[in-house]
């Protein structure tokens, strides 16, 4: 069997060309799921897009997708796995910095996302955040990762993991989403 | 209480919004006092009827979810408020698309409008739904809380291409989900009297289908046909056109139609 599709999961606004979403995509092969109104997320809209993406494949032939998801792409995951069928057509998930839709400043901005889907995951899966983001404090993180059955790891002090944080393509993260491409909960 | 009606139509393409948006327009230009709920993602009715799907905060899908009632989620347009033709939009944009995945394991999930709407039935005449053209579960949620179905159909060869399937589907939600649901009746839409065709295939459906084929016929107007890039129903837009003035009567057909109900 080859190695699993990587499907990657911006967040609002989508990824630039820095991110290192966007160069994983460029080193190997991982594909975007393109969502039709990245600066106006609607959670329902996102959702359908996902499956739609996620049904389009063979699993037969394809196996199991991959998820990579940052910021706002993380609760797109916890949402569509509380409600999907489907689920079986993701083998795991790396959630990188979950923002917090539930407080009131981020709440305003993404006005359909909150609140913040708290159903364990049928899925491996690590959350990745860090303890210095913007728009979730580091408690808050864990407390979506104890929800979502998901490993957690702390980044560091490094801002929203976005391309302003100087990850570059970032191989610690990419070691995390290797091992769940391998099919195991990483510890 | 209002009486709820499903515009709908297997076949794409055919009028079902502008028949929605018009109807709607031209039952509150005779005094009725309606509703109009876009049960379509892409939001063509929503915004037809001058609310742009992009700046509103609730939508019909938070309505199906059971985050917002009838009551927080319906808007009225200043644009149709300054044409003389107000009526409420319960609107729609792409958010409702997620609505299929997300109600699949909800009870009752084919009945949340029907639910919902029961809170504000008082208050209208008229309810109409505008259903995507698929079978999906949004549109039987416009079935199983509708009175009936109005058709909209053009007058040709492959007219009836759809219909099977649509007259399938209402007999089963008839059998199964709400004993009230019946087609109130074919709406001849964009019609062209000089096409012998269209009219031969307008005859034989009022010989098959009899009364359940309305009296009005929709002329083809470019002025209906114009009006959504403006934001209007037609029936706003040019009240003197033709296409206009049959909506009016339509509505007025209608109104006789449901005393009989």
């Amino acid at each position: 069997m080859t190695a699993p599709l990587v499907l990657t999961l911006p967040g609002w606004q989508n990824s630039g060309p820095d991110h290192w979403q966007s160069l994983w995509e460029d080193t190997h092969g991982y594909q975007r799921v393109e969502q039709h109104d990245w600066m106006r997320p609607l959670r329902g809209d996102w959702i359908a897009r996902l499956e739609d993406v996620l049904l389009s494949r063979n699993i037969n032939t394809d196996g199991p997708a991959v998820l990579a998801a940052h910021s706002l792409g993380c609760l797109l995951v916890a949402a569509w796995a509380a409600h999907s069928r489907n689920t079986r057509l993701v083998k795991g998930a790396l959630l990188v910095a979950p923002p917090d839709v539930d407080r009131e400043e981020v709440r305003q901005m993404l006005t359909s996302w909150a609140p913040v889907p708290m159903h364990k995951l049928p899925f491996p899966s690590v959350v990745m955040a860090s303890s210095r983001d913007p728009y979730c404090r580091p408690e808050r993180a864990r407390e979506f990762a104890a929800a979502w059955g998901s490993d957690y790891i702390d980044a560091g002090p490094r801002g929203h993991l976005n391309s302003d944080s100087g990850l570059g393509d970032w191989p610690q993260a990419h070691d995390s989403l290797l091992v769940l491409m391998n099919g195991s909960q990483p510890h | 209480m209002a009486k709820i009606f499903c515009i709908a139509n297997q076949k794409g393409g055919v009028g079902k919004t502008t028949t929605t948006v018009n109807l709607a327009a031209g039952l509150a230009k005779v005094g009725q006092r309606v509703l109009m709920i876009d049960l379509d993602p892409q939001g063509n009715a929503t915004m037809g009827s001058g609310v742009d799907k992009r700046k509103l905060e609730l939508t019909v899908y938070d309505v199906l979810l059971e985050s917002a009632s009838i009551a927080e989620a319906r808007v009225t347009s200043q644009k149709l408020i300054d044409g003389g033709c107000s009526y409420d939009v319960l609107g729609a944009n792409r958010e409702l698309a997620g609505a299929e995945v997300e109600l699949v394991e909800v009870e009752r999930r084919e009945k949340r409008l029907k639910l919902a709407l029961a809170a504000v039935a008082d208050n209208y005449d008229f309810v109409l739904i505008d259903c995507p053209p698929s079978l999906s579960m949004l549109t039987l949620n416009g079935l199983c809380c509708a009175h009936g179905v109005i058709v909209p159909m053009q007058c040709e060869y492959f007219a009836l291409e759809g219909l099977t399937d649509l007259v399938n589907t209402i007999k089963q939600v008839h059998a199964n989900l709400n004993k009230e649901l019946a087609i109130i009746g074919l709406l001849r839409v964009m019609f062209d009297p000089r096409i012998t065709l269209q009219q031969n295939v307008s005859d034989q459906l009022k010989t098959h289908f009899g009364d359940k084929v309305f009296d009005t016929v929709i002329p083809r107007n470019v002025r209906l046909a114009e009006a959504p890039s403006y934001g209007l129903p037609g029936v706003v837009f040019d009240p003197a056109s033709k296409g206009a003035q049959a909506f009016v009567a339509f509505a007025e057909e209608m109104v006789q139609r449901i005393k009989g109900m």
